[in-house]
């Protein structure tokens, strides 16, 4: 009963899209989503600095000395307190999608009101990087097929949001491209560590970026074996911090050295899915 | 006991095929939930990707398991059931939607766990005859489950480190107790995660994959150490990623390789230790 096997651009074996959830100080509503904490001080804000000034500028030379073009995932409202950095990560080739306007737990607001939040970050973050926004990664929360009709509508080309695959896929009811990740490749739930609030809640010590480093590597195994998707989130707080970085560019350096890995941006692997659709 | 041919212990290979239950019921307790997709979503990747995954592995390796699956998953994708018995798998109890509550009377509760018979008749033509429950019974439903109920076996939690006859209230019933413990066992356990609600609470670190494989070879030695058996619960939608589809299939190699070890599925060991034992006639 297995699955068909993925079919790859140029007989490649598997895909890799490396993501960056760009949301500074907003990444705590991930932990407090329904919560109005505080984001302008204390070590929330210090670790949303942090992102931008120490974490960022390392993540872009890691991928600049790898050539690889990766797919930011930006709230509209980084986008308006840090427009020169989303420019110029734009300006480095790399894809810009959107990751919400405040990080809103989408599934909580009205329709009406999802369209209007989504429709106003989509258009800010194209006026602030100039190039038109195709992806969407839903802030971390909940969400409805509803959401996704919305985001369809908005003239969004794909989602890369849910865990129901390892390959993309078409989601039936919206119509809309998915392209699947999973919690185990993302690095912020295995690092980030704050007191007050308590980030995690449970304060569970903070992860041997040796050990997710080998999770990474054994998840790129079975990519490459199972013929899927790896499908990369960082934050630049998490693993472009200087004792981290290094984990990004040794898996880089594993990637970019295998031939059989297809490497693209959320938006090329949906226009090849697209396309592979279509020619079928 | 000495097991199958002459193996020290015996191991039972168990997957929970959970599904999207255990999600859909988290999100039924947040406004709204019924229509969230993201929690579910990582349920569902169990059974359209994780299963037929493990299935191959199995087969690469002949091992034969025992699925323990919610009803409402066999009613929800028959198909796939029909696949893993078609592959020569056993299917077990596992409630209905892996809701923990089985009712407030053993009349409740027995008519909530035959209400999962029925499915499984239905779908499949056959009833368990294994029981791994989501929630605690009565000691009169456990009674009957043992007696009257059909079941051979059960497979539960923390249940001791002994496989022996069950025992309600310090008297043995006719069914075999084969330990699955949690902490050393349960893959979902120690590499689930979401953040809305939050799985686990508290958002703990999903472990390092070396750190639950190891366990489950650490489990397996104390297991043979003392010559007893257990099972494992290995969830599709957390086994069945690319990368945990690696570390369960070098478990598998490492069980067929390991000679002390009979490794059979669940109704299989409980069947011969039965024969074994005389037969269950504790008079």
């Amino acid at each position: 009963m297995s699955k068909d096997r993925m079919r790859w651009p140029k007989g490649k074996t598997c895909a890799v899209m490396i993501s960056v959830n760009l949301e500074a100080e907003y990444f705590a509503k991930m932990y407090y989503p329904d919560e109005d904490i505080d984001l302008a001080s204390g070590e929330v804000a210090a670790l949303g600095w942090e992102c931008m000034t120490f974490g960022l500028p390392k993540i872009l030379n890691a991928l600049d000395a790898h050539g690889i073009k990766a797919t930011f995932f930006i709230l509209a409202a980084v986008a308006d307190k840090y427009p020169e950095a989303v420019k110029e990560i734009a300006s480095k080739g790399h894809e810009i999608g959107c990751h919400g306007y405040y990080h809103e737990n989408l599934a909580l607001l009205s329709l009406e009101d999802q369209r209007s939040v989504l429709k106003k970050a989509k258009d800010r973050l194209e006026e602030v990087c100039g190039k038109e926004v195709k992806g969407f990664r839903m802030p971390e929360g909940e969400m409805t097929e509803g959401t996704l009709k919305i985001v369809k509508d908005l003239g969004f080309n794909y989602s890369s949001s849910l865990s129901d695959d390892d390959v993309p896929y078409l989601r039936e009811e919206s119509q809309i491209i998915e392209l699947p990740i999973h919690w185990e490749l993302y690095d912020l739930p295995y690092f980030v560590y704050t007191w007050d609030p308590q980030i995690p809640q449970g304060q569970c010590r903070s992860a041997n970026a040796n050990d997710v480093l080998e999770n990474w590597k054994i998840e790129l195994e079975g990519a490459l074996k199972y013929g899927t998707l790896f499908n990369l989130q960082l934050d630049p707080q998490a693993t472009g911090e200087q004792g981290r970085i290094f984990i990004l560019e040794e898996l880089l350096d594993l990637i970019v050295q295998n031939e059989d890995i297809w490497m693209a941006t959320g938006e090329e692997i949906a226009d090849y899915f697209e396309n592979s659709q279509k020619n079928h | 006991m000495i097991w199958k041919n002459g193996a020290k212990a015996a191991f039972a290979l168990g997957l929970d095929l959970d599904g999207r239950t255990i999600w859909r019921n988290k999100a039924h307790k947040l406004p709204g939930g019924q229509d969230f997709i993201k929690g579910v979503s990582i349920g569902d990747f169990g059974v359209k990707v994780g299963t037929p995954r493990l299935l191959d592995i199995l087969d690469e390796y002949g091992l034969k398991a025992t699925w323990f699956i919610p009803a409402e998953i066999v009613e929800e994708h028959p198909k796939t059931v029909q696949i893993i018995l078609a592959r020569g798998h056993e299917i077990a109890h596992h409630g209905y939607d892996h809701r923990g509550n089985y009712g407030n009377t053993t009349e409740e509760q027995i008519a909530y766990i035959e209400k999962c018979q029925d499915v499984f008749l239905k779908y499949t033509g056959v009833k368990a005859k294994g029981f791994r429950g989501t929630g605690s019974i009565l000691p009169d439903t456990a009674r009957w489950l043992y007696t009257d109920g059909g079941f051979v076996y059960e497979s539960c939690g923390v249940s001791g480190e002994a496989c022996t006859w069950v025992e309600v209230e310090g008297e043995k019933t006719k069914a075999v107790n084969i330990p699955c413990r949690d902490e050393m066992m349960d893959d979902y356990m120690q590499t689930v995660m979401n953040s809305y609600p939050q799985v686990l609470v508290g958002m703990p670190r999903i472990a390092p994959y070396r750190n639950p494989y190891e366990n489950w070879m650490n489990e397996v030695k104390g297991i043979i150490r003392y010559g007893t058996a257990g099972s494992p619960a290995f969830h599709p939608q957390i086994a069945g990623t690319p990368g945990r589809a690696i570390m369960f299939e070098r478990f598998c190699r490492y069980l067929v390789e390991n000679s002390s070890l009979w490794c059979s599925n669940c109704i299989d060991l409980a069947e011969y230790f039965i024969e074994h034992n005389g037969g269950g006639d504790h008079e």
